[in-house]
């Protein structure tokens, strides 16, 4: 799937005069800037039943609904690759499997709703919602260009307008321009304040869906309604621009922020440079180390774009911790978390630094390596790998060398992992053990696989057996909409895959399936910086000599 | 699989095993030339002059040829176990390891439990194929020893091997653009035109004036290039077996690209680089090809004939317990 060319390909061109019809809040931008708007903008007419837009398709358009209502979904299954170990599981891989969430839990930490670039999330079990007229989706798309996050499809006759970035900047206001842009350009951007549509958009979203989204953080679910409902009417709802820091490693904490729509870069300050830790979602939190352990941040959080957030200040988030012992508990296992993930990392010695930064392997966290003077090139990793991913691999010996080591093609568990910064369902997240790990969710658009820079991730095939049961899940408001019938899950499609690290095995395939013990996963600063180091040490020694194939095997001992 | 410190504890397995068994052998069969307290209980004891049988038909004998014959089918299951690489029976490191210090181990053994003699003509054909089968392994165990370090330095580019037939393909397919560019060729800048000039080309600027149609002369670059290419570089790089050829050979290579870079005017030097370095890509791959070859060619002995030395151990152990 390819950007459109077209941005606007279809539906009746709006001149800025329609345009304040159907969007009157337009009213209160300056006459000059409004014109910007003119040819942004389309009216388009969907009949019931008629698809609106297609989870996984690029586009950069946003839509409003001016009239009727309707379904906003996800096609595809909610199942994930499987992998089986032992006879049964070399019976199961003679095809492709798909096992869906309530088979199989991949973990505790999932959030338990599907993040979409609407007002509102989907349920896991049952991925179907109604939007109605006064909504707003495709922000995000519109925004950033990440694929669609889900599929809309009309539940009766309606009318929308579909417009540009421009009008969407115009409406929601905070179109920031960062200084890296400023420089590189001579036009001068315009920026927008917004208009009361975005006021009215948050006294919607706090009344319908702000309660909802708390309820749907597992870190709330133990709230009472009462409480709710206070925390509700004190939080408040900011928005953050491109690049703009919400809070900065060292500042006293004052806030915990909840994540309503964008991407948060959380990234510490390092004698090097900047580290990035990860990057946060929809449904995301942070913010709550400093509260709990009373300490300044312990990192930076940046928006990615334009970023929503629910921010609940010290005082009442105190006392919700004094309320509910069990939100402290749990906010204190993610702190903890949180913070062994943080901690420095060694600054590698005795490296060659430039091939170790030019290769990225600073980045890496946990990377294939394949030592070339002892592997002989036997490819049972490779097999290995197949034998326990469904026939797939996703480890191809062949890439970058450093020193006498090959960096294999699998995913790095990267410190920036930029394929997590635009998945449009959030189905790419990081564990607390380094894992990437991609949720059942996933519409299989591709983005995650063109972000990785090593080209770790691979667009897994898969066959559809069953049709979406979504339909059934929300009862149809009349007879002739139950008719509706909801376009079957694609018989094929794709399913975004990249090394698991084998996580539910003690040793990954690839490296337990070495008989030469060439194959390893390592933490390269610390891997190289000892075995380089030992070497280093050893080598100049005309008495006692020993090899750097010991020294690994130290390394590795001590890792 | 690299011999080095982690092997000790089965190399030390192995040494104090072999000397036991040698201990025993010679408490059993020489008690009156050393006195070992080393030996079987009494009523285990046969004297194989007495007797007349060998020492592979005593209780001594047949321990040590049965012990064989168990690490022989262990030493064929590792065979198997790389079939299935994920089953979680062990590491395939330690597997290997297994194979390779067990099968070690049955040097003193079965030529213990054959009594330093070859026997009848089938135990005689069965050591032979049992030689055959240490013999290819050790030679085995050596290449893998050295080849991978020499693969390491000598095949920077080293590629997937499955990948190499589609590689090369790629790089005569190069060729053969370049080829098709220097007929008619385009020149790429008035500079170039000047120097073809001044070397006697006719150049004639076609309309639209896009492009530059040179009518080389016989000795011009591109004429140059031309030959090269037909004569050494395509066929080479075409060829299925291309260390036969000239270019195969690094050193001859190198004279041949420098006295083509020689021939050619200034603005040719780029593309006979890459010319170059295709070919020196090529022969990477070949030289990969031989490496991948040697590493693993040995196998085609090893494995069969260790199939075959199963089956002669499975007929041998038969016709001795049919006999006994």
């Amino acid at each position: 799937m390819q950007p459109s060319t077209e941005k606007l390909e279809h539906g009746e061109r709006l001149s800025t005069e329609q345009l304040l019809q159907y969007l009157p809040w337009l009213k209160e931008i300056p006459g000059p800037q409004l014109k910007w708007a003119d040819g942004a903008a389309v009216l388009r007419h969907f009949k019931r039943g008629d698809v609106v837009c297609h989870e996984g398709e690029f586009a950069s358009t946003a839509f409003y609904i001016v009239s009727g209502s309707v379904d906003i979904f996800i096609a595809n299954k909610i199942a994930h690759v499987n992998t089986r170990h032992g006879i049964g599981g070399f019976v199961a891989r003679m095809k492709s499997f798909l096992v869906s969430d309530k088979q199989g839990q991949r973990d505790s930490g999932s959030k338990g709703f599907i993040p979409i670039d609407a007002s509102i999330d989907l349920s896991i079990n049952s991925p179907l919602a109604e939007l109605g007229s006064g909504e707003l989706f495709g922000e995000m798309t519109c925004r950033t260009f990440q694929p669609r996050s889900a599929t809309v499809q009309a539940r009766e006759d309606c009318v929308m307008v579909e417009f540009l970035r421009v009008v969407l900047d115009m409406l929601m206001g905070s179109r920031d321009v960062d200084a890296a842009t400023k420089a590189s350009t001579k036009v001068k951007a315009a920026t927008f304040k917004g208009t009361s549509f975005k006021t009215e958009l948050d006294k919607k979203y706090r009344e319908r869906s702000l309660n909802n989204h708390l309820r749907s953080v597992p870190l709330f679910a133990s709230l009472d309604e009462n409480f709710l409902a206070v925390l509700n009417q004190s939080v408040e709802l900011v928005t953050f621009g491109k690049n703009q820091v919400i809070c900065k490693q060292g500042d006293a904490a004052d806030a915990f922020f909840l994540i309503r729509s964008g991407m948060v870069k959380v990234s510490n300050a390092l004698p090097g440079g900047e580290m990035v830790r990860t990057y946060l979602g929809r449904g995301d939190y942070f913010g709550e180390i400093g509260l709990l352990l009373n300490q300044p941040r312990s990192a930076t959080c940046t928006a990615l774009d334009t970023v929503s957030l629910v921010k609940i200040a010290k005082p009442e988030f105190e006392q919700m911790l004094t309320t509910f012992p069990a939100v402290r508990q749990t906010l204190m296992q993610v702190a903890e978390t949180r913070l062994a993930s943080s901690q420095k990392k060694d600054v590698p010695r005795g490296l060659n630094l430039d091939e170790f930064l030019n290769q990225g392997l600073f980045e890496a966290q946990n990377l294939l390596i394949i030592d070339l003077d002892r592997c002989t090139r036997c490819d049972l990793c490779v097999r290995a790998c197949a034998e326990a991913h469904d026939g797939v691999t996703r480890l191809l010996r062949d890439g970058l060398r450093y020193d006498r080591y090959l960096v294999a093609t699998t995913c790095r568990t990267c410190r920036d992992p930029l394929c997590m910064t635009q998945c449009p369902v959030g189905s790419i997240r990081r564990k607390d053990n380094l894992e990437i790990i991609i949720e059942d969710w996933c519409i299989g658009c591709s983005k995650c696989a063109e972000l990785c820079p090593f080209g770790n991730i691979n667009m897994h095939p898969v066959e559809f057996m069953e049709e979406v049961k979504a339909a059934q899940a929300t009862p149809a408001p009349t007879p002739e909409a139950a008719k509706l019938v909801m376009p079957p899950a694609p018989k094929k499609g794709f399913k975004a895959a990249t090394c698991d690290l084998c996580t539910d095995l003690p040793v990954p395939s690839c490296v337990y399936a070495c008989p030469h013990d060439a194959a390893r996963r390592v933490d390269p600063t610390h891997y190289f910086s000892t075995s380089f180091a030992a070497t280093a040490r050893w080598q100049p020694s005309k008495f006692k000599k020993r090899t750097t194939h010991d020294s690994d095997h130290d390394a590795l001992k001590h890792k | 699989m690299i011999i080095n410190r982690q092997h000790w504890g089965w190399a030390a397995f192995v040494i104090v095993a072999s000397i036991l068994a040698v201990l025993l052998y010679l408490g059993e069969f020489h008690r009156d030339r050393v006195t070992i307290p080393l030996r079987l209980p009494e009523s285990l004891h046969r004297d194989v002059k007495e007797t007349g049988r060998s020492v592979g038909g005593t209780p001594l004998g047949i321990t040590y040829g049965s012990v064989s014959a168990a690490i022989f089918v262990f030493a064929a299951l590792y065979g198997l176990r790389r079939k299935r690489p994920t089953l979680r029976l062990g590491r395939l490191q330690t597997w290997l390891k297994g194979h390779l210090w067990l099968t070690l181990l049955t040097v003193p053994l079965i030529l213990l439990h054959c009594g330093f003699s070859l026997g009848s003509p089938m135990t005689a054909m069965l050591v032979v194929v049992y030689a055959v089968v240490m013999i290819s392994g050790v030679y085995g165990l050596v290449l893998q020893h050295f080849l991978p370090r020499l693969m390491k330095e000598r095949v920077p580019l080293e590629t997937i091997f499955e990948q190499i037939p589609h590689v090369r393909k790629q790089l005569e397919d190069l060729a053969i653009d370049l080829r098709k560019s220097l007929e008619p060729a385009l020149v790429p800048t008035i500079a170039a035109v000047e120097s073809l000039t001044a070397a006697g080309s006719t150049v004639t600027i076609t309309e639209p004036a896009t492009s530059i149609v040179v009518e080389a002369a016989p000795d011009s670059s591109i004429e140059v290039m031309k030959r090269f290419l037909d004569e050494a570089g395509f066929p080479y790089l075409s060829a299925k077996r291309g260390d036969k050829l000239l270019l195969g050979n690094q050193r001859v290579s190198d004279e041949q690209f420098r006295l083509l870079k020689v021939s050619v005017g200034a603005d040719w030097q780029p593309k006979v680089e890459q010319l170059q370095a295709w070919c020196d890509e090529r022969r990477q791959l070949d030289l990969q090809t031989k490496f991948q070859h040697w590493l693993h060619a040995w196998l085609l002995v090893h494995v069969p004939v260790s199939v075959l030395l199963l089956i002669f151990t499975a007929w041998h152990a038969m016709a001795a317990l049919y006999f006994y």
